[in-house]
């Protein structure tokens, strides 16, 4: 059982995560967007740090508990967007896909 | 060979043509904008110097008159007018044209060319009396844009644990280096030896010099995932670009050998040389680092992109097939890999129609002409208002919905907005607005255009729509039928016809084509205070999220992004219900029974009634069907011509199991029972 729910979070957080990945590839994401990723990266940060230790995802979750601090300073308008954070942003979700992956294939239940 | 760079020239021309046109309309709004003038300039070099290379001579002549008076604009010989700025427009159209047609034979666009390049001429010849100010040399701008480089000493001391959190330090020194001229500088000297070394601990520390015309805060972001394992000094020490310079090299050759970190006291004993004075040997190496760091985009053939989407909607329907073999045959080892091959067309799916969406953009720039010309025309002042530019939508969605909003846009222009004069009078400011909006709601995305002009008076249409006999003079209609009427065939309202709008062919053309892709256009008007028009499209076109019914012995897909609940019903409900009204949740709601829309036999007594609760127009409608099969995700083909006047079907979609399903419009649907009714 608890092997299922471990697939279906893998699953759905590499889906979501290449998703987001695949936005911030683009060569100048239109600033109209911005909010609705941030979002997005909060959100599924929030998921990885929150229930990743739960499932044996440990060091991506304390990969994703950065990006879930600085996207939360973004959504309460502490903290503004720029091309570099982004950049940073990509960076820091492709170290959390290789983490998440790694523990994925290590793991077993 | 030639043909193909030939084609290529004028592609990427159009391009800069756009680019052009999006300068001219920002250096109208500020006209001393030096960037914008030398954006100009440069989009006219570049056409006169490929067009010349590429056998578009008459092109290259055209543009260098033109590349003339955008050189003197940016030496500050001659100032930036409306004139300039509309005669810049124009040339934008014959240079459109002399791309399309290449070199002119016909001797009538000779002479109009002539006659164009002497009216650049006589911009050249009148004084224009450049100011002052405006004559500061270009030289000096240079300098003024160098100096904006500042120096930063940077000192990043991570703690041991910075590498089993997944960074990698090298790429944040990339990033430091792709800012501007960056000296790095590692510090290896608590690095113990191999007998003691944890092959997952960090012992270094860095400092970099950069000069960049970057902020402060852009360096500091860099960082921002480390901050909290690290100790991060970032410090400006001068206000010109001095890495590279033979002072600073020797301070870094002394911090190496010493081991001892920089400080931003050792820089402040330098005498810093401006950066013109510093060999431009770097400037190159910022050029190639900076783009290094964004090249992330390529041009390909819009048929490419076609050719892709149609293999996917193919294999969305043959892994239907194979979806339905697998659950027919219960062979676990098929059923377990028919799942993955859904899961990976689906993302394929949404991947290739992602790769086919193109923003809005690239077809407003037309609208904002149109705007601009016509309002000049009509001695008009509008402000046109743009948001949502940067929302995308299908290609082919976006090629037909050109002609209907560029209608929609010149209707406001000459039926909405006033005359200065008048809207003074009506109490409104001289200038009027027209507003466009695009955004996303749900899974269809909204085109709204709103003006602060007249209005519509619904009388006014009423009695016209009597006049031409289109409805009975005693009919009874509330604002918003009536308004309904302007989409009617051969309706007008303007008794002049103008070079603008008033021909009679109007707002039905503009329904029809927004319904041939999938979308809908709703009229809202208040008499003296403006009208809003608002067109609701799909995202995309070819393949769509449905619901799988039957209704008789017939397969239907209504698309899921027009449903809002389904109910099971007890068939003495419905037997209660009045004038086809049932009532669900203390609700009522009209219902249509898709048994008697597609002229099948009456159902035999059934022990639930499937209703399937429709959303168009904010209204909820039910619609009865005999069995709900599920989830479908329907590749809509075209019907073709015989089925063209099948007016609530909008395409067909091939089943696993190689028969046809039609897809219902619903809004066609919902609108043909008011009409009925």
């Amino acid at each position: 059982m608890l092997a299922e729910i471990k697939k279906q979070f893998y699953n759905d957080t590499l889906r979501e995560l290449e998703g987001i990945n695949g936005k911030l590839s683009a060569e100048e994401l239109p600033v109209n967007e911005h909010a609705v990723i941030a979002e997005k990266i909060f959100t599924i940060s929030h998921q990885i740090s929150g229930t990743g230790p739960m499932l044996g995802f440990n060091s991506s979750s304390v990969l994703s508990r950065k990006l879930e601090k600085t996207f939360y300073h973004i959504r309460s308008g502490e903290r503004e967007i720029t091309p570099q954070l982004l950049w940073q942003t990509k960076r820091a979700i492709e170290a959390i896909i290789k983490a998440i992956s790694e523990e994925n294939s290590q793991k077993e239940f | 060979m030639i043909d193909k760079f030939r084609a290529k020239f004028v592609e990427e021309s159009m391009d800069n043509l756009h680019d052009l046109e999006e300068a001219l309309f920002l250096l109208e709004k500020d006209m001393e904008n030096k960037e914008l003038i030398e954006r100009i300039f440069r989009a006219m070099h570049s056409l006169k110097g490929g067009g010349a290379m590429f056998g578009f001579n008459h092109l290259s002549d055209f543009t260098h008159h033109l590349e003339t008076i955008f050189d003197w604009v940016r030496n500050g010989k001659l100032k930036v007018s409306t004139d300039l700025i509309s005669l810049t427009f124009s040339a934008i159209d014959q240079i459109n044209f002399l791309l399309k047609t290449g070199d002119l034979s016909k001797e009538e666009d000779i002479q109009n060319q002539k006659v164009f390049i002497q009216r650049i001429q006589a911009f050249l010849t009148v004084t224009n009396s450049p100011s002052d100010a405006a004559s500061v040399n270009t030289a000096s701008d240079q300098e003024a844009g160098e100096s904006e480089e500042k120096s930063y000493l940077i000192s990043f001391i991570p703690q041991k644990e910075l590498l089993q959190n997944g960074t990698n330090p090298l790429y944040l020194l990339d990033d430091i280096h792709a800012l501007g001229d960056a000296l790095s500088i590692a510090y290896t000297h608590k690095v113990p030896s191999l007998e003691v070394l944890d092959a997952s601990a960090n012992y270094c520390i860095w400092q970099v010099l950069v000069s960049t015309a970057e902020s402060i805060n852009e360096i500091k972001d860099v960082f921002i995932f480390v901050e909290d394992e690290c100790e991060l000094h970032v410090d400006l020490i001068a206000e010109t670009a001095i890495v590279g310079q033979p002072e600073v090299k020797a301070l870094v050759s002394k911090a190496l050998s010493s081991n001892i970190l920089l400080t931003p006291d050792d820089f402040k004993k330098g005498q810093w040389a401006p950066k013109s004075q510093q060999p431009a040997v770097r400037d190159e190496k910022k050029k190639v680092a900076v783009k290094e760091h964004k090249i992330s985009s390529m041009r390909v053939s819009s048929h490419k992109i076609d050719e892709l989407v149609t293999l996917v909607s193919e294999l969305v329907t043959i892994q239907a097939q194979l979806s339905l073999y697998a659950e027919n045959n219960e062979d676990p080892t098929i059923v377990s890999l028919t799942e993955n091959i859904q899961k990976l067309s689906r993302q394929l799916r949404e991947n290739a129609f992602d790769i086919s969406l193109i923003p809005l953009q690239s077809e407003l720039m037309r609208f904002q002409r149109l705007v601009r010309d016509l309002s000049k025309d009509q001695n008009k002042d509008i402000d046109f208002i743009i948001e949502g530019g940067d929302l995308e939508l299908d290609k082919n969605i976006i090629e037909n919905l050109t002609d209907p909003l560029l209608h929609i846009l010149r209707n406001s222009i000459d039926h909405g907005i006033e005359l200065p004069d008048e809207r003074i009078a009506a109490g409104k400011a001289p200038k009027g607005t027209i507003l466009f909006k695009a955004f996303h709601s749900g899974a269809n995305v909204i085109i709204e255009i709103s003006d602060d002009g007249k209005g519509i008076d619904p009388e006014v249409i009423l009695q016209k729509a009597i006049h031409k006999g289109l409805v009975e003079a005693d009919v009874q209609l509330d604002k918003k039928e009536i308004l309904d009427l302007l989409f009617v065939s051969g309706f007008s309202t303007r008794d002049v016809v103008s070079d603008v709008s008033g021909r009679g062919v109007g707002m039905d053309v503009v329904r029809r084509k927004i319904a041939n892709i999938r979308g809908e256009v709703t009229i809202e008007s208040e008499k003296g205070k403006g009208t809003l028009i608002s067109i609701r499209l799909p995202l995309t076109l070819s393949i769509i999220d449905g619901l799988l019914v039957a209704v008789g012995s017939n397969q239907y897909v209504i698309p899921i992004s027009a449903i809002d609940k389904i109910y099971a019903l007890e068939p003495s409900q419905l037997k209660q219900s009045f004038n086809n009204v049932v009532v669900i949740d203390s609700e009522q709601y009209p219902y249509i029974d898709l048994r008697k829309v597609f002229q099948e036999e009456e159902k035999e007594s059934a022990e639930v009634i499937q209703m399937i609760m429709v959303k168009a127009e904010d209204k909820i409608t039910g619609v009865i069907v005999d069995n709900v099969i599920g989830e479908y995700q329907t590749v809509v083909k075209p019907l073709g011509k015989y089925l063209k006047k099948q007016e609530i079907i909008s395409g067909a979609s091939i089943m696993g199991d190689g028969t046809i399903a039609m897809v219902i419009d619903t809004s066609r649907l919902l609108h043909n029972r008011k009409l009925k009714k």
